[in-house]
Formats: C-alpha cells, sequence, structure tokens
C-alpha cells in the first residue's frame, strides 16, 4: 500500500520533471532554430538602421577642452587618466588655467565625483580633492577609486573673490568622455 | 572483430559527415577567400619605436597600380592605437591590410560580430587583409584577458565613403 | 558486500579523493554563481571588476583542474582495484600522491584567493590558462606542478597495480575498467609533456626571478599541448562511465567490447596533436600545422559518434529488457526516475549538443566569428560542465553508496538535481552561444563597451544576460542538492551490506569478439609520440630557434 502510494508520487514527480526539465529546454532551442532560420531566410540583407543611435549624443569632457568657457577665467583639462595597477584604480585630473588673470584669487574645487557604478565620491575640505591657488597656472589631484569603477561625471565649482562675503561661486556639472585607462608602471 | 551491420553503416556515415566538414572549411579557404592568420614576422616586443609599429596609424601604400590601405595597431594595456582614442578610419570597398601586435601582455582584437579577430602576441606580427563592404561603424573588443581592466578596453573602426575618406588623418 | 567490505584500503583512498574533488566543487560552483551575476550586471555586490578574474581565475582553476583531477583519481582507484580484484600494492606510495596533490592544489588556491586580500602580494589572477607574461605569484605555479607530479604518481600506481595482476593472469585480458584506466592515463603522459616543459621548464624559473623575459607565444603553445588533451582526460572518465556503467544503470549490457577499445585507442593516438586548433586566430603558427591539427581534430569526431552509437545501442537494449518496445517508444521504458540514469543520459545528450557547436569551434576559419568570444564558454558548459561534471555527480549517487557502505539519502532531491542541472544548462548555454555570434568576448567582468553595442542575430542582449543569469542561478540550485544528498547520505545514509546493486553485467559482444592487437600498449603509446613530433616538433623548433627566451617580453604582475 504504502510502496504503491509512493510509486505513484515518483511517477508524478518525474511526470513534472519531464515536462518542465525537458519540455523547457526542447523549447528554447525550437524557438532558437526558428529565428536563426528565419533570420537567413526572410531578412538576410537587414537595413542599416538604428546603428547610429547607438551612442548618446551628450559629447563628454576629455583631455583639452575647456571648463568654464564661458568665464573669464577658463580652464584646460590637460591630464585625465585613470591608471591602474593590481593593487589599485587611481583616477587623475590635471588643470591648467588659460588665461592669467588674478591668480591668487581663484580656487577650483572638485565638489564630488559621480562613478560607473553610481556610486558617489564626495569631496571634502581637507584632503586632495581641492584645487587651490592656482599660482603656477597648474594643479594636479589624485582620487583612489573604489577597484574596478570609473568616474562619468565630475561637479567641480570655482571660487572667486578673497574675502568671504565677495566669493563668487559657478557650479559647473562635467560629463566625462570615455577616460583613458592605462596600467600604471610605477 | 564483430562489427555489428548497423555500426558499420554509422561508421561510414562518420567518416562522410567528417569529409564533409573539412570540404566545407577548405571551400571557404579557396572559393570565399576565408583565410586564417598564419606566420607573418617575429618582433621585439621592447623595441617597437624603430619599427612602423613606433608610429601607428593608417597608411596609403600602392599595390599593382591600386591604392590600399595599411593599418598598424599596438594594443597596450588597456587600448588600441589606434583605435580607442581616436577610430580606426578607413575607406569602403578598399583593401586594408592590419598589422597588429603588443609590447606588453597577450590581448585580442576583434571587430565585433565579424570574423575579423586575432590574438595580439608581444613578439609576433599578426597580418590579415580584408575589404570593409559597408559604410558604417564597428566595435573593437578586447577578447583576451589582459589585466585588471581588460573590460574598458575597447575601439572603433570607421568605415567611410571613399569621397569622405581624410588622408589628413594617414601617418607616414 | 560492496566495494567498502571488500576492499576497505581502496575505497578510504577513494573517498579521500572524492572529499577533496566535492570540495573544489563547491567552492568553483559558489564562485561560478557570483559571476553569472556579476557579467550580467543583475547583481554586482559581490566583488568589484577587478576582483572578478580572481573569481574567474578561481572558478577555472577549482573546477576543470581540481574538481576533475581528484574526482578521476577516485573513480580510477575504484576501476581497477574492482577489476583486477587487488588493493593498492603499496598504500603509502598511494597516500603521498594523494596528499602531493592535495598540497599542490593548496598552493595554488591560496595564491588565487590571495588576490582578494587587499593590498595582497599573493596573487594569481591569470585564469586557468595562465598565459604570460602576466605572471602569478611562483606558488600557484609550484602547486599546479605538485598536482601533476602526483596524478603521474597516480596513474604509475594503476600500472604497478595492473603488472602486478598481469604476472598472475597472464593469458587474460585487461578487463575493460582497466584498459580504459590505463590508455587514458598513457595519453595523459603524452600529453602532460606540454605542461610540464611549461611550467617547470618556463614559468617557475620565470617566476622566481631566474629569468626576467620570457617568449608569450612559447608557453601559450606548449599550454595548448597540453590543453586541448586535457579535455579528453576529462572526457575519458565520463566514456569510462557511459561504456562500462550506464548500459548497467539502463537495465542492459555493454553493446560491444571491441568498438569500447577502439574509441580509447584512438583518442590515445589523436587527443594530442590537435592542440593548434586553439590556436587559429594566433600570429606565428603556419597555416599548414592548422589545417593538420583541424584535420586530426575532426577525426576525433569519429570515436565520439561510435561512442554515441554503442551508448544509445546499450541503452535501447536495456529498454527492451524492461519491456520497451517500437522504434522510439522504447526511451519511455528507461529508468527515468533513477538520478544516476538521468544524470547521464541528460550528460550524453549535452555532449552531442555541445559536440555540434565544437565543430564550429574546430573549422578553421568559421571560428574566427566566434573565437573567444562567450559562445566558446556556452561551448564548454556543455561538455565539461555537462557532459563531465553531470556524469560525475550522477554515478556519485551510485558509487557514494558502494564506497562508504550507506544507502543513497533524499532520492527525491537528487532526482530533481539532474533535470535542475540540464534546464538551468540549457537556459544558460543557449544565450551564451548567441551572445557569441553577436561578438561578446568571453572571460570580462563587464561585457557593455561605451562606444558602440552588440547587434545580435535576433533577440536583444537584455533578453539573454537575463537567460544566463537565470540558468545560472538554476544550476546553482542544482549543486546545492547535489552537495546536501552527499553529505547527507555520507553522514547519515542507512547502513546496509549491499546499498546499491553494483553488479555489472558483461557485454553483449564480448572480449573474445576483440582483437588483441588493441591491448597492445606499447605499439599505441608509441604511434602517439610519433603523431605528436609530427605535429609539433617543427612549430616548437622555430620558436625555439632564436632562443627560448626570445623575442621576449617583461613580466606584468596579474
Amino acid at each position: 500500500m504504502n510502496e504503491e502510494q509512493s510509486n505513484s508520487s515518483t511517477k508524478r514527480l518525474v511526470k513534472i520533471l519531464v515536462i518542465v526539465g525537458i519540455g523547457i529546454p526542447v523549447l528554447v532551442e525550437l524557438m532558437t532554430l526558428f529565428n536563426l532560420i528565419n533570420v537567413q531566410i526572410f531578412e538576410d540583407e537587414e537595413d542599416v538602421n538604428g546603428q547610429d543611435s547607438n551612442v548618446a549624443d551628450v559629447r563628454g569632457f576629455g583631455e583639452g577642452d575647456t571648463l568654464f568657457a564661458d568665464q573669464e577665467t577658463a580652464v584646460l583639462i590637460d591630464q585625465l587618466r585613470v591608471k591602474v595597477s593590481t593593487q589599485e584604480w587611481r583616477f587623475v585630473l590635471g588643470l591648467t588655467s588659460v588665461d592669467s588673470i588674478s591668480q591668487d584669487k581663484l580656487q577650483i574645487q572638485v565638489d564630488s565625483l559621480i562613478l560607473q557604478s553610481d556610486k558617489v565620491l564626495m569631496s571634502n575640505d581637507s584632503n586632495i580633492w581641492k584645487f587651490q591657488q592656482l599660482v603656477p597656472a597648474q594643479a594636479y589631484g589624485e582620487w583612489i577609486l573604489p577597484n574596478g569603477d570609473i568616474p562619468t561625471k565630475l561637479f567641480i565649482s570655482m571660487y572667486q573673490g578673497a574675502a568671504a562675503d565677495s566669493t563668487y561661486q559657478i557650479s559647473q556639472e562635467v560629463p566625462l568622455e570615455k577616460i583613458p585607462v592605462r596600467y600604471n608602471q610605477e | 572483430m564483430h562489427i555489428h551491420k548497423f555500426e558499420q553503416f554509422w561508421i561510414k556515415l562518420s567518416f562522410v559527415l567528417i569529409a564533409f566538414f573539412i570540404a566545407t572549411v577548405v571551400y571557404g579557404f579557396v572559393a570565399m577567400d576565408l583565410k586564417v592568420i598564419g606566420d607573418h614576422a617575429t618582433i621585439d616586443p621592447q623595441n617597437l619605436e624603430d619599427t612602423p609599429f613606433g608610429n601607428p596609424g593608417v597608411r596609403e601604400v600602392t599595390r599593382n597600380g591600386q591604392t590600399e590601405y595599411e593599418v598598424y595597431v599596438q594594443t597596450i594595456q588597456f587600448a588600441f592605437n589606434p583605435g580607442t582614442a581616436q577610430p580606426i578610419e578607413v575607406p569602403v570597398d578598399t583593401r586594408v591590410t592590419f598589422y597588429v601586435t603588443s609590447p606588453d601582455v597577450l590581448h585580442g582584437f576583434d571587430v565585433a560580430g565579424t570574423n575579423l579577430n586575432t590574438m595580439a602576441i608581444p613578439g609576433q606580427v599578426a597580418k590579415f587583409t580584408t575589404i570593409f563592404p559597408e559604410v558604417r561603424e564597428y566595435g573593437i573588443v578586447c577578447n583576451e584577458y589582459c589585466g585588471p581592466a581588460h573590460h574598458v578596453m575597447e575601439g572603433k573602426i570607421k568605415v567611410v565613403p571613399k569621397s569622405e575618406f581624410d588622408i589628413s588623418n594617414l601617418v607616414e | 558486500m560492496t566495494f567498502l567490505h571488500k576492499y576497505p584500503k581502496a575505497a578510504k583512498v577513494a573517498k579521500a579523493n572524492f572529499i577533496v574533488a566535492f570540495i573544489a566543487l563547491a567552492i568553483g560552483g559558489l564562485f561560478g554563481f557570483v559571476q553569472a551575476l556579476h557579467r550580467t550586471n543583475v547583481f554586482r555586490g559581490f566583488i568589484n571588476s577587478g576582483e572578478y578574474y580572481t573569481l574567474l581565475t578561481g572558478h577555472g582553476v577549482l573546477l576543470a583542474l581540481i574538481f576533475t583531477t581528484f574526482f578521476i583519481a577516485g573513480l580510477f582507484v575504484w576501476g581497477v582495484t574492482r577489476s583486477l580484484d587487488r588493493e593498492p600494492e603499496n598504500l603509502t606510495f598511494t597516500w603521498s600522491w594523494f596528499w602531493l596533490m592535495t598540497i599542490g592544489l593548496v598552493m595554488a588556491t591560496v595564491a588565487i584567493l590571495g588576490g582578494l586580500v587587499p593590498d595582497s602580494s599573493i596573487r594569481a589572477a591569470v585564469l586557468y590558462t595562465f598565459y604570460p607574461p602576466l605572471q602569478a605569484h611562483p606558488m600557484f605555479y609550484i602547486g599546479l606542478a605538485l598536482v601533476l607530479i602526483g596524478s603521474w604518481m597516480a596513474g604509475a600506481d594503476w600500472f604497478w597495480s595492473y603488472r602486478k595482476w598481469r604476472a598472475d593472469n597472464p593469458n587474460e585480458r585487461i578487463p575493460i575498467l582497466t584498459f580504459m584506466t590505463l590508455f587514458t592515463m598513457l595519453m595523459w603522459y603524452v600529453c602532460t609533456i606540454g605542461l610540464a616543459l611549461e611550467v617547470v621548464g618556463l614559468l617557475i624559473p620565470w617566476s622566481l626571478g631566474w629569468v626576467t623575459e620570457i617568449e608569450p607565444l612559447l608557453p601559450r603553445t606548449l599550454f595548448w599541448f597540453f590543453g586541448h588533451a586535457v579535455v579528453y582526460f576529462w572526457l575519458l572518465p565520463a566514456y569510462y562511465v557511459w561504456y562500462a556503467i550506464l548500459p548497467k544503470l539502463s537495465g542492459g549490457r555493454l553493446f560491444s567490447d571491441s568498438m569500447t577499445r577502439i574509441v580509447f585507442v584512438i583518442f590515445l593516438l589523436l587527443s594530442t596533436p590537435v592542440g593548434y586548433h586553439h590556436q587559429y586566430a594566433d600570429a606565428g603558427i603556419s597555416v599548414g600545422f592548422k589545417f593538420y591539427a583541424m584535420a586530426t581534430t575532426l577525426l576525433l569526431l569519429l570515436p565520439s559518434l561510435i561512442t554515441l552509437f554503442t551508448v544509445v545501442a546499450s541503452m535501447e537494449h536495456g529498454a527492451r529488457q524492461r519491456g520497451g518496445k517500437g522504434y522510439l517508444k522504447w526511451i519511455g521504458k528507461l529508468p527515468w526516475d533513477s538520478p544516476a540514469f538521468v544524470g547521464c543520459a541528460f550528460a550524453g545528450i549535452m555532449f552531442a549538443a555541445g559536440g555540434f557547436s565544437g565543430m564550429i569551434n574546430a573549422s578553421m576559419n568559421i571560428n574566427l566569428l566566434i573565437h573567444n568570444t562567450i559562445w566558446v564558454p556556452g561551448h564548454f558548459h556543455l561538455t565539461v560542465g555537462t557532459a563531465v561534471a553531470l556524469t560525475f555527480m550522477a554515478i556519485t549517487y551510485w558509487l557514494l553508496p558502494q564506497l562508504t557502505g550507506r544507502k543513497l539519502k533524499h532520492k527525491t532531491l537528487a532526482l530533481i538535481q539532474p533535470y535542475a542541472w540540464f534546464l538551468g544548462m540549457t537556459l544558460m548555454s543557449n544565450a551564451m552561444h548567441r551572445a557569441g555570434l553577436a561578438g561578446v568576448p568571453r572571460r570580462t567582468a563587464e561585457p557593455e563597451y561605451m562606444g558602440f553595442d552588440f547587434e545580435p542575430i535576433f533577440g536583444t542582449m537584455a533578453e539573454m544576460k537575463w537567460q544566463i543569469a537565470i540558468g545560472g542561478t538554476i544550476l546553482t540550485i542544482s549543486l546545492i542538492l547535489f552537495l546536501w544528498v552527499v553529505v547527507a547520505s555520507w553522514l547519515a545514509g542507512e547502513k546496509s551490506d549491499k546499498p546499491v546493486d553494483d553488479h555489472i553485467p558483461e557485454p553483449l559482444s564480448g572480449v573474445e569478439h576483440t582483437p588483441a592487437i588493441l591491448d597492445n600498449m606499447k605499439l599505441w603509446f608509441t604511434l602517439a609520440l610519433v603523431l605528436v613530433v609530427l605535429a609539433y616538433a617543427f612549430p616548437l623548433w622555430e620558436m625555439v630557434a632564436d632562443g627560448i627566451f626570445s623575442p621576449g617580453a617583461l613580466p606584468r604582475p596579474s
């Protein structure tokens, strides 16, 4: 009696397993076969459409581009790179001021970095995230990234004016183009 | 030895199948000009400067009275040079010969979705010729693991109409 | 009386090998699950993309090299002992190869997992093909060398048993289980020449800094000297199960003893001189030698097609013994409720599918469309990932009771397991093949590019990614079921004198019909070496003629 019961329940289980475990695979493969044949016979020369829309048209900033271009204190991105070694991923940003202006009153600060993984690296006043006093007209900063991640956007602010009350601040959102990623041979 | 007659039939059928596969490949080689990369040249991977790879890019050459192009590509960790910083631009319907090598580690050079696919091995020069039949852009993928940022290594080929091909981008 | 009671010493050795194999399977399988979710961008929270390659190395080494080698060792200990009716000749020797392999495995694993420790200098993110100039910690290469030496000693152990048996039985034919073991090991000796030269001759001195430069093509070529035959080293034990045990599981007898032997002889001859078919896209090897490798590869289709015939014929015989009728109706009479049978049968079906995509891989110029795309892992998850792995899991359900003297527990879960594997693998592998046709590369943490999109022939990239992730998840569940059944049966299965029916009936066409020349191991081994020399002597000579380490590249840490 018990034996019979377990026998019939095994039979039912096998039935379900065969339907799910063999039926779905057979279905998937038949669909693939059908689609392959379909494409070969009926769509031999697909129109070259839609291929141009593969890249979003918002052009990002890259090396050689100018920040704050509409200001009198425009700065040039002269280095933009991710240096990779086995131990760490490092983001390198170098800026040069374009015109000689009253440099002693200029401060540029990277407020935050948006990464590919949507993580945000926030700035913090006491660390290297701040470009101060573009006196030799050049500044350079490095950030350790989470391993494997790449910045896609920067938020940069420019402060002008020595006294706190007269500070004049502009912020710019800087979407980045594909940053060169190179092996760090240090 | 005893071989069942069905089994004998099956073995004969197997040989026919094998011969068919080999014939397919040979047909591709001979009739469709689908070749694989062979033994071209070795090169010192630490001294590419003095070779054409020292100045990578697209060159114009004349062969049998025809204008053709040669593309010298260095694959480095983690970029194609040229290809990544700026696309490799070539004209449509023209013979283009690629020369690919690597100064550091193994890379792949795969034009995605096509059969232009080669390994870039330090010390070896891979050479292959093709004609791009249509005006469009192709992605280049590094398809051999080359280090921690392998997955960002990509490039682009831009096939343009002959009339729009800009010879000022050629290298000497 | 089962195996444990007749041969307690050998049972202990086999069990030890299985324990290591299953631990490697558990860890490697877990890594595979993480990869399936990470690559498809379904979930990237376990690891970052830099660490992906460490996991990928672990997945490849632990499953393809460690799980297989240890399981095969256990299986062969069982088969040789049983078919020669002898315990191992010298247990000190037997345990020393086991421990040597285990020490090697631990060294290699520590080197790999070191990559997950921040700022660790012990790293080996070089994947299981470890192509230089990417360099791993020396411990990785030394560990692999120890596993290799251990496996050679294991082979010697079985030849030792065979010689002793031969002295007592001068006129007997080699029993089929031992025959298959010895020919697999002969093939292993031929192909591991390449690996030994590469690892011991080139990579260990280089990773220790004794030489600074290395020529990348030479070790790569030596790796593939070994690298394709190794897939037959995994596959032949699965064939061993299909030939020797599967007919019994389906209620019948092996169809032909002589065909079985012929198949193993062909594999010994042709497994190694095919290595260039992994190098079709390499510069530095002439087209002629690639062509020779292709012809040899396609000839290897023959033994697999014969196997298909013999296995199906044996199964049909079994089904008819069980009352099966008609041209195809007999299939329904097969024991679809026996986990061991179902696993082996599915493994065979998947191997046929994998064989077809393998023909594309083998066809030189067609191969370039999918070389190094995700098509390739799609292919070998059918072959090694199912034909081999699922066979090993399935036969465990039959072997474990013999080795432990305990009945299998949780038979329902054990039955669900192979069905789940078949379903999961179909989903995953189908999508991998299709994505490969669009050019999606293998071995990458993030197959998404900023400058272009892949254009699938049909379907969408998103749909394929989900299919891979879902398939991978089902496979993981199946693996957990397997491990659960094994652990539960091992620890708490009901003790029994006869926990499973372990009788193996004689073949339909027996050894008396088999030509004696097939058992001539010296002849076939020599011929195999000659074919290897024909394939490899000249290209290797060309590579080393300008200096073994030249044209040399500098090492890069991995």
